[in-house]
């Protein structure tokens, strides 16, 4: 499969391709689905390093089911958000069984001085964001960014998460609820005082 | 604009600004996705050769069609030469002394019986 082909395939087909020993179709699902995973991860896990570990698990098990892959009895991305989510409850027990913190240690994109400053905001808004994200329950937490940052439907998101449709509409209006409380009081200092 | 409208405009405008700012993934991490990809990547099966047996082999070979042919070719030659060799009334009757007949052709002895 050429690279032109490849990026304009569903994903099923280059999961198949895959399977077939296309390397490139691989290389094309890595670049479709490594950063939409690693972006999930690093939310609801609050670090890089840890997300990294998780997406690499999630994406080595998307390799292993290739050859058994039916195509029309789920997506792959939901699939690879399912495997990445549990991987994520797994490692929040963890860390529970640990009497860790939650950690807020999602690096900011590299970028110049200039583009630095001019991001400030935005970038201080995103960090105010992930901190109230941290103070969330983890099932919460998981819900509200699948919906509301990674954009998936509340149907994909309850399969994500094995729970039905009712469940995920509760657990992310609980969840923005909650956020709004751990936010409250801070909007003049993100600058939406006049909102 | 009542609280709870502002509270979510506040809202939706983090969560923009959260998608704006997703964490992106190192391109080392990227191409340890891509190494193991290739590791994993299933060898491409090659197509299972089908190896076509020639009739004649499946046969037994040029000998045994031979031979087959031959005796298809001089069970013809009795048909039209010697039509009265197939003839089971008069084939009994000339060898109905033979008692190993009846053996090899159950029902020829009540043929026999008829006349």
């Amino acid at each position: 499969m050429d690279q032109s082909s490849a990026s304009e395939a569903p994903d099923a087909a280059l999961l198949v391709a895959f399977a077939n020993g296309d390397r490139a179709a691989g290389h094309a699902l890595v670049a479709r689905l490594g950063p939409r995973l690693f972006g999930y991860a690093s939310r609801v896990l609050g670090d890089r390093s840890e997300a990294e570990d998780v997406v690499q698990e999630a994406m080595v098990k998307l390799w292993k089911i290739a050859p058994e892959w039916r195509q029309g009895e789920a997506q792959v991305a939901t699939w690879a958000y399912r495997v990445t989510a549990n991987l994520c409850t797994d490692r929040l027990r963890r860390r529970k069984t640990r009497g860790e913190a939650s950690l807020d240690a999602v690096a900011e994109p590299e970028a110049d001085l200039a583009s630095a400053v001019e991001r400030m905001t935005e970038t201080a808004r995103a960090k105010a964001l992930q901190a109230a994200l941290d103070t969330l329950p983890d099932r919460q937490r998981q819900a509200v960014v699948l919906r509301h940052i990674e954009g998936l439907s509340n149907p994909e998101i309850a399969e994500v998460m094995d729970i039905g449709v009712e469940a995920v509409e509760s657990l992310t209006a609980r969840g923005k609820r909650a956020l709004k409380e751990a936010l409250q009081g801070r909007k003049a200092e993100l600058g939406y005082e006049n909102g | 604009m009542d609280r709870e409208k502002s509270d979510d405009l506040a809202l939706d405008a983090l969560f923009g600004a959260a998608r704006d700012a997703t964490p992106d993934p190192s391109v080392g991490f990227l191409s340890r996705l891509e190494a193991d990809a290739d590791m994993l990547l299933p060898r491409q099966t090659q197509p299972i050769q089908v190896v076509r047996t020639p009739l004649m082999t499946r046969l037994g070979g040029l000998f045994v069609a031979t031979g087959l042919s031959g005796a298809a070719a001089l069970g013809v030659w009795i048909g039209f030469a010697m039509p009265d060799l197939l003839n089971l009334d008069t084939f009994v009757s000339t060898v109905d002394e033979s008692v190993g007949l009846y053996a090899f052709l159950p029902g020829a002895d009540v043929t026999a019986l008829g006349e």
